[in-house]
């Protein structure tokens, strides 16, 4: 009813949903498919590769900020692409600090699987993307659980989309962003109104993740 | 034919070393043994799932298949893990097919029951189903009938019988059944502590053991 009435508070509602679910999305596609590289292959190395990832699940948000802020600024390397204060480059910075959570977690809960499936998938001699479609279809339910993760982290953050996104009305300015802007203007009352609507929306994705495997289950029962 | 030299050691401990045993295309071998003779290693070691010290020739170009000893019923429908190794643009035919060889094992019952949910037994039953979809060269079983009852052990080997014949597919399995090595095998081949002690054919070498360590081993069999 509220979001209704106020079309400043419809376009933060909208870039917010707009950048979490685009790159948790992302993330998701990206992270997994490097998780499940990980997971299922064993090469020289992987130990280091597995401390790499859990090491990059902890990536300061605010380095991610200024770093993807340098490479896209008008002097950097990408600077050509003109994305400096725009929700695609909030965009890429929150895929480039979420998918070595997707990455790590994905590695995490595949590998025991993997481990049981091993023998047997080896031994039918089955095709590299036969091996990865079984795998994640045993996977499904820690992959939801996986995305659900992604997705929180999408819409809570705050540090490297204030930086690259410029935190603009009407054009990158989320949520989180208000709700700290609001907070540092002393506006406390709008600051928690925007987020009890983040906290109904992360309901709502959980509401239908946990539906989505709750049919999942009825299905193979 | 397959031929291998290998050795496989865990530490100190010598779980496989055997030197130039072959295997002809279109016979069938049973690998007998006490437990940690070293005849899963074997099995692996000729299917290319364990890697081993030697080499492992004649099987460059050949299909191969083999089916663990635990094996692993996907999160699928039974009818769906048994056509899991068929190629997608070939699956309307193998689906048919998958279905005959449900049948002729005794679970058609079960095609649309999610494979995770079965009993041990089942699931054997369904992954020798998954192993005989396809054509191969050489089949590598490793005690195919453990979990399962006399009945359905009985009715899997007639299958696993007819696939022999209507593919001239080799077949090399474990087991701990000197019955079910009369039934299915031309040969045998006897290990001990890695080691080949005696190999020759099935009749000859369990009526007739040469090696002493043979004769033990059949002796505290038959008590």
């Amino acid at each position: 009813m509220v979001i209704g009435q106020d079309p400043m508070l419809q376009n933060i509602v909208k870039t917010t949903l707009e950048m979490a679910f685009t790159s948790s999305i992302l993330a998701l596609l990206f992270g997994v498919l490097i998780g499940l590289v990980v997971a299922y292959n064993n090469f020289p190395g992987k130990k280091v590769v597995v401390v790499i990832l859990r090491t990059l699940m902890g990536l300061p948000p605010v380095v991610v900020g200024i770093v993807v802020f340098i490479l896209f600024s008008g002097t950097g390397p990408f600077g050509h692409l003109k994305l400096i204060y725009s929700v695609e480059l909030m965009i890429v910075a929150q895929v480039v600090l979420i998918t070595p959570i997707v990455a790590g977690m994905t590695e995490t809960s595949l590998t025991p699987i993997v481990d049981r499936m091993r023998p047997t998938v080896k031994g039918l001699g089955l095709s590299v993307p036969k091996k990865f479609f079984l795998v994640l279809n045993e996977g499904k339910y820690q992959l939801i659980a996986v995305y659900l993760f992604a997705f929180a982290r999408a819409i809570s953050e705050v540090g490297a989309i204030q930086i690259v996104g410029g935190n603009i009305l009407n054009k990158t300015r989320t949520m989180t962003t208000a709700i700290a802007l609001n907070y540092n203007t002393g506006d406390f009352a709008l600051a928690v109104a925007l987020g009890i609507i983040l906290l109904a929306i992360a309901l709502g994705v959980n509401l239908v993740a946990g539906l989505l495997q709750m049919g999942l289950k009825k299905r193979n029962d | 034919m397959i031929e291998i030299t290998a050795q496989k050691k865990y530490g100190e401990r010598v779980v496989l070393d055997v030197e130039k045993l072959r295997f002809v295309e279109g016979e069938v071998y049973a690998i007998i043994g006490t437990n940690g003779s070293g005849k899963s290693t074997l099995l692996e070691a000729i299917a290319g799932t364990l890697k081993v010290k030697g080499s492992v020739r004649g099987v460059e170009g050949k299909d191969v298949a083999y089916m663990p000893q635990k094996s692993y019923a996907f999160s699928m429908s039974v009818l769906s893990n048994v056509t899991a190794p068929c190629p997608l643009f070939r699956l309307p035919a193998e689906r048919a097919k998958a279905k005959r060889l449900l049948k002729q094992m005794g679970l058609h019952h079960l095609a649309r029951k999610n494979a995770s949910r079965l009993s041990g037994g089942e699931t054997q039953r369904v992954a020798l189903a998954r192993m005989l979809v396809a054509p191969h060269d050489y089949l590598i079983l490793d005690e195919p009938s453990a979990s399962m009852d006399v009945e359905s052990t009985l009715i899997s080997e007639e299958v696993l019988k007819d696939y022999l014949e209507r593919t001239g597919c080799a077949l090399i399995f474990a087991t701990h059944s000197m019955a079910q090595a009369r039934r299915l095998s031309d040969k045998v081949v006897f290990l001990d502590g890695g080691k080949v002690i005696e190999m020759g054919y099935t009749d000859e070498v369990l009526d007739n053991p040469k090696d002493d360590r043979t004769k033990a081993f059949l002796d505290n069999f038959a008590r």
